[in-house]
């Protein structure tokens, strides 16, 4: 093999007939690009922003599938919970008990929620037993807003005297009072519920005496739509500030224009591209097409700075520097790219819908690059007048080449390369040792997707200071026979879990058909708790439940069993859904299921927001290693191909393995969880991170072709190549920090975390692998030492 | 004023041909001077605007012909 490391003289020459080819028929394959561009953006227009929970699961696992069967039924993750405070007081008047019981209707009337799944004490569903003519009765609490004290007496006496309802629908200091409502999971309108909560909940019932906060995924989607708007203030500052970067760097408004048109080209048609598939935009990856972006521009500088130098070297003549510079950094910049697409294609392996429709669009997008800015870039330079010689001479003397220089100096020098070697083995070991205590799922009990101070996070933890648990893990009952559930060893094995369970500390309060049974049975024998028990017979435990259920349409018996008595649930509402926490009560559920298990029902794990959390921790789990290990195989096969060398992916990769620890040591740090969203964020990082490898190492192979000596090669391509590597690397590095400043934590931590990606993985190719390189002289560079200057340098010695 | 897809695309638009316009007739021409002026000192800038000269001759000449 010779040729920049990549190909040979033939190729190489068919490379620069290709160049001129494209400039030859400029004139239609600009028509045909502008055509087709207009198309997709076209398409673009089109595009909506959405979030659907459903495609947020992990399909495979048995937990989504339980949840699938039965969130209708028993309730899904899709809860918002409303809390009414007043501040003096109790919610036990007239005025406050109306403004829930209004409430409580606007809720019902909201878009995709289930009207069987709202609990409150103003719902028709939320009753309690009483003894009526001899007979038991279970009357809706409210039927109607108190007139009366003696109405407000009555409701608060039934709120006291009812363990389904005092300390779970109304705090126990009667402060407080909970509507909590499940939504239809699919393409819920995130936007219209957020919307309407603000103006027909909050702003009609909100005042001086009482606050009203509202928790749930639905209002937490609702927050991340209102902020998603920030993308478009931080698109409009990064711009900018790239624009002045990159005037400042080629010293001409071309040098910044050419790699916008790039950009935007590959932008318009990955957007139009996921319009075309039917997909949609997730305000929470949108971090990824920023990203993928700033990737294209970054490839599109290093083209640029490559014109220059060809321009200087080809006597000024443009046409040939064109050519020229599509040659020579054709190969670096399509494996690039095809590395970026197929590093993000891996994700494809994750069964969760979002992922994978992410893998298939970003890919897609990635690979546009290659025709916006290695086939069209002759067309465009052509088009371009010609940078001004005198600005391409004096930016070759300027302070930033000189700062190259003596940087790259000090790295190949022998005490540099002493340190370099010890400094990158000090990361790594202080890396391995703080990685390990990485999180897998959320880190804290408020939601990581938004900074703690954010309304929706202090309404969470507001919420969970009144009642402690809010958030749902549904174990399904099922029965091996119909009327499974009138067994009173079905209904203890129920409560067995249910006890044994509740054991955990992060439980705040549980529920199950158990539950009932005992009220009903007590109610019978005048509210006497000694007959709060389970009954012994078949015919008894079926006669309450007619009691019970007698006067409740189906649709609200469904919330707790089937018609046929066969299937329930125990729920547990859960303080938080921390990582840690999540695995602990999930493995409490499995160890009871294995010890003690029952010859009447089984119990199904899991739905609800804990138990699909658990999934997609599960999930996590599995394929977070893998991922990590499959992008950066597919790196290495495609080095293997590119260089044909087992040796150069080991330099190369080297990089981005050191990155990758620091990276996940810095989230271990920061309490960063490993979650499905941060998942291929971290994914996207492998790939980006090769791309200054591969520029560095095709120009050390290209120049010791030349000077047949491998230092004069490694220092020349770092003062070269490395400048561009370089300024790529700190606009790139600066742009993505500007996702600090997002309302959204994920996205800014998600900024953090890849500029951060980014700028360690540069450091390392600019120092590390040079360094390696120089020490052990591998064979995939020194074969290209042409064969006159080995011999000549034998010969010498 | 809240930023939306429509107001940021036109901005950055109309910052990119403001942008171009500053560099072509106020950059351009303030940097020209700037190098003529430390022409007469420098050696270097001298003979990179040699080139420069050299390279519009060429060019203007291949237009004539």
């Amino acid at each position: 093999m010779s040729g920049t490391g990549t190909s040979s003289p033939e190729e190489k020459a068919a490379l620069y007939r290709v160049g001129d080819w494209l400039i030859d028929n400029r004139a239609w394959v600009s028509l045909v690009t502008i055509a087709f561009t207009a198309f997709m953006a076209y398409e673009a227009a089109q595009l909506q922003m959405f979030t659907s929970f459903g495609e947020l699961l992990p399909y495979t696992h048995p937990f989504v599938a339980v949840h699938n069967k039965y969130s209708r039924q028993f309730g899904g993750a899709n809860n918002i919970t409303i809390m009414f405070e007043v501040k003096d007081g109790s919610i036990f008047t007239k005025e406050t008990l109306t403004k829930i019981f209004k409430a409580t209707q606007v809720v019902d009337v909201l878009p995709d929620v289930n009207h069987d799944q709202i609990d409150s004490i103003g719902h028709r569903t939320t009753r309690y037993l009483t003894m009526q003519g001899g007979s038991i009765s279970s009357p809706p609490v409210m039927r109607r807003p108190p007139v009366t004290q003696k109405d407000i007496d009555s409701i608060q006496n039934i709120v006291h005297y009812s363990e389904n309802i005092h300390g779970i629908l109304v705090s126990l200091d009667d402060k407080a009072a909970l509507i909590r409502a499940n939504f239809h999971e699919g393409r819920i309108d995130y936007r219209q519920i957020f919307y309407d909560i603000n103006h027909k909940v909050i702003e009609p019932f909100q005042d001086e005496n009482t606050r009203i906060w509202v928790a749930g995924e639905p209002r937490l989607y609702g927050w991340i739509y209102r902020y998603s708007n920030d993308v478009f203030w931080i698109l409009v500052v990064t711009y900018c500030i790239e624009w002045v970067l990159r005037w400042m760097y080629f010293h001409d408004w071309r040098g910044s224009l050419r790699p916008t048109i790039t950009g935007l080209l590959a932008a318009i048609w990955g957007l139009g591209f996921i319009n075309m598939i039917g997909f949609a935009l997730d305000p929470l990856m949108l971090v990824i097409p920023f990203l993928i972006t700033a990737r294209a521009v970054s490839h599109a500088i290093q083209m640029h700075d490559r014109y220059y130098e060809e321009y200087q070297k080809n006597d000024w003549h443009k046409r040939k520097a064109i050519v020229a510079a599509f040659a020579e950094l054709f190969v670096p910049t399509f494996s690039g790219i095809v590395t970026d697409a197929l590093g993000v294609l891996v994700i494809l392996l994750i069964p969760v819908v979002m992922l994978q429709k992410l893998a298939i669009t970003a890919s897609w997008w990635i690979l546009a690059i290659t025709v916006s800015e290695v086939l069209l870039n002759p067309i465009v330079y052509y088009y371009l007048r010609a940078p001004e010689p005198e600005m391409v001479i004096l930016r070759e003397e300027g302070m930033f080449k000189r700062f190259m220089d003596r940087v790259t100096d000090l790295t190949l020098s022998v005490p540099g390369r002493v340190v370099t070697i010890v400094f990158w083995a000090s990361v790594a070991i202080l890396s391995a040792i703080f990685l390990r205590g990485l999180t897998i799922g959320d880190p804290t009990s408020a939601s990581p997707l938004l900074w703690l101070d954010s309304p929706y996070n202090q309404s969470h933890t507001r919420i969970q200071q009144f009642f402690g648990g809010v958030e749902p893990l549904i174990i399904v009952v099922e029965g091996r026979e119909k009327k499974a559930l009138q067994e009173p060893k079905a209904l203890e094995a129920m409560e067995s879990f249910q006890r044994y369970v509740d054991g955990d500390p992060d439980i705040g309060y549980s529920f199950s058909l158990a539950d009932i049974v005992k009220s009903i049975n007590m109610v019978f024998f005048d509210t006497d708790p000694r007959w709060g028990v389970i009954p012994e017979g078949v015919a008894r435990i079926a006669n309450l439940f007619f009691f019970y259920f007698a006067g409740s349409p189906p649709s609200e018996t469904s919330k707790y069993l089937d018609p046929s008595y066969t299937n329930g649930h125990v729920t547990f509402f859960c303080r938080n859904h921390q990582g840690d926490t999540v695995a602990r009560i999930i493995e409490r559920c499995r160890d009871y299921v294995s010890k003690y298990p029952s010859d009447k029902v089984d119990f199904r794990l899991a739905g609800g927001l804990i138990g699909v959390t658990a999934a997609a921790n599960e999930e996590i789990v599995r394929n977070d290693i893998l991922m990590n290990v499959l992008g950066l195989v597919t790196i290495y096969l495609i080095l293997l191909f590119t260089y044909r060398s087992f040796a150069a992916g080991i330099y190369m990769l080297m990089p981005l393995i050191v990155s990758n620890g620091f990276v996940n040591a810095y989230m271990s740090v920061r309490n960063i969880g490993v979650n499905l969203h941060t998942l291929p964020v971290v994914t996207v990082g492998i790939g980006f991170g090769i791309d200054y490898g591969l520029y560095i190492v095709s120009r050390i192979i290209e120049e010791i072709r030349v000077s047949g000596n491998l230092y004069d090669a490694v220092k020349t391509a770092l003062c070269t190549t490395g400048k561009g590597v370089t300024f790529t690397a700190v606009t790139m590095v600066m742009s993505t920090m500007f996702w600090t400043t997002s309302n959204i934590r994920f996205d800014a931590e998600m900024g953090a975390l890849l500029a951060m990606w980014m700028g360690v993985s540069f450091v390392a190719s600019q120092t590390l692998m040079p360094v390696l390189i120089l020490i052990f002289k591998p064979k995939f560079i020194m074969r290209e030492i042409p064969r006159e200057t080995a011999r000549a340098g034998a010969a010498t010695a | 004023m809240e930023i939306n897809f429509s107001n940021a695309g036109i901005f950055l638009i109309l910052f990119t041909i403001a942008f171009i316009l500053m560099d072509e007739y106020i950059a351009k021409p303030w940097r020209r001077a700037r190098l003529e002026r430390l022409a007469k000192t420098d050696p270097k800038v001298r003979e990179a605007l040699e080139v420069a000269a050299r390279v519009a001759a060429r060019e203007k000449g291949a237009e004539t012909d």
